[in-house]
């Protein structure tokens, strides 16, 4: 009983001193931020900032409405997944190809979707990503391929997963390498389409409004700016930022409306987007080069 | 002498285990109480879960696009009460604020341009304090309408 009591005392005493411990498998940005919503300005630390990045999937889903059209000489071949055998290499790609199966699914590309999952299988098992994270995918993609919202969720699911089982394993790293590597791949297709001859105003639109994704996009990454091959890229983004830093992008006061049958709120405003030809060309020369490092 | 050093290193290790038991009791409540919430959206697919005590803010970054419909949802354990969820834009302008709105753990939306918005989530202190400050996990998922 006595020896009870000292244990329990010892651990209340240390659990005290370690309230605001940091959780270790992330890691931490502590930084000072004002609201500015209440009539008295004050200072608040918070603790922790997440960096998120539009999924290849939903970009790949923007360019389409802006009218990017189907061209599989765009992507990267799922071939030379053999041909990936480093941690960078097989997180890049592994990004690179979420973002090719993603546009394959979108203009229903059967056969090719199944080359691409294949390709993606053999990296996420490479890179040491569970079999029962990606394995069961692999059995319901073949019973769907026809169905391209249950080619969406099976995909969605795969990334997700990944995703989840990177971060939990302290490999937030690799994680934020297969997201650069998605939205890579999407930049680049859409500015390979962009530079085709035709009215391109939409998908040259959809390409400058990157400028935001790509501000985040370091921002991740720089949580890891000490790992060896995340720190090589990030130079290469900055590169690719003074770039959109060209783009001028004006909005207006949001107004916000919500439709409580509904249940949908609009935010409502006006954007003026203003990107020159020569800065389009920057981006694109910038973001070919960084892809073409990457596979 | 002896002694007092096995009870520290008998305790350290009785939390070192209780903390991963935090984060393993994190992914399984984002797993199976959080994901659910997104349906019928999509999920973009990027875990933002954290253990928070009372008092902590945590942010989200992203870019929304245009004419997307989206849907944020925040889940948190019940040891930390309900915490506070507010949108953002670049400018702090507040966009949304969940304690004047439904009782609804998500917000559905949609912008007419794209912008980066900014989720803030505080997790609410106590009143009065405690000696012991209440930690949980604290989920943030992003979801879109593939329409």
């Amino acid at each position: 009983m006595r020896h009870l009591l000292i244990l329990s005392s010892i651990v209340l005493l240390i659990s005290a001193c370690n309230t605001k411990t940091i959780d270790s498998t992330l890691d931490d940005d502590i930084v000072i931020s004002k609201d500015t919503m209440s009539d008295t300005v004050h200072q608040k630390v918070v603790k922790k900032i997440f960096y998120n990045i539009p999924s290849p999937i939903e970009i790949s889903s923007m360019l389409k409405r802006a009218g990017v059209n189907y061209n599989a000489e765009y992507l990267n071949s799922f071939k030379k997944a053999n041909d990936y055998t480093t941690v960078e290499e097989m997180s890049t790609n592994l990004g690179v190809y979420g973002a090719d199966l993603s546009y394959n699914r979108l203009y229903d590309q059967i056969q090719e979707s199944v080359n691409y999952f294949s390709a993606i299988k053999k990296l996420s098992d490479n890179l040491g990503i569970p079999q029962d994270q990606s394995g069961s995918a692999a059995e319901r993609l073949e019973s769907n391929l026809e169905n391209r919202d249950s080619l969406l969720n099976i995909i969605s699911q795969t990334y997700s997963n990944a995703d989840q089982y990177l971060k939990q394993n302290d490999k937030g790293n690799i994680a934020s390498l297969i997201i650069m590597g998605g939205w890579v791949e999407a930049l680049y297709i859409g500015t390979q389409i962009a530079s085709l001859p035709g009215d391109n105003q939409s998908i040259l639109e959809s390409i400058a409004e990157q400028k935001f994704s790509l501000d985040n996009l370091i921002g991740l990454l720089s949580n890891y700016k000490d790992d060896e091959i995340v720190s090589i890229y990030i130079p290469k983004l900055n590169l690719l930022k003074t770039a959109f830093d060209k783009v001028k992008i004006t909005q207006t006061q949001n107004n916000v409306t919500t439709d409580t049958v509904k249940g949908l709120t609009t935010i409502n405003n006006k954007t003026d987007i203003v990107i020159s030809t020569e800065t389009f060309v920057e981006i694109s020369t910038i973001i070919s080069e960084i892809r073409n490092d990457i596979i | 002498m002896r002694k007092i050093v096995f009870y520290t290193i008998m305790s350290a290790a009785l939390l070192i285990g209780s903390s991963f038991q935090s984060q393993a009791q994190c992914k399984k409540f984002t797993k199976q109480t959080c994901l659910p919430t997104l349906s019928p959206y999509t999920y973009n697919g990027q875990l933002n879960s954290a253990i928070l005590s009372e008092g902590d803010i945590a942010e989200l970054l992203l870019t929304f696009h245009k004419g997307e419909k989206y849907r944020i949802s925040v889940c948190n354990q019940e040891m930390i009460g309900d915490v506070e969820f507010k949108v953002f834009d670049t400018k702090k302008n507040l966009i949304f604020d969940k304690a004047k709105s439904t009782d609804q753990s998500y917000w559905d939306f949609i912008s007419n341009s794209t912008q980066q918005l900014i989720i803030q989530i505080t997790v609410p202190e106590e009143k009065p304090k405690n000696e012991i400050i209440k930690s949980g996990c604290v989920t943030i998922l992003v979801g879109f309408l593939d329409e």
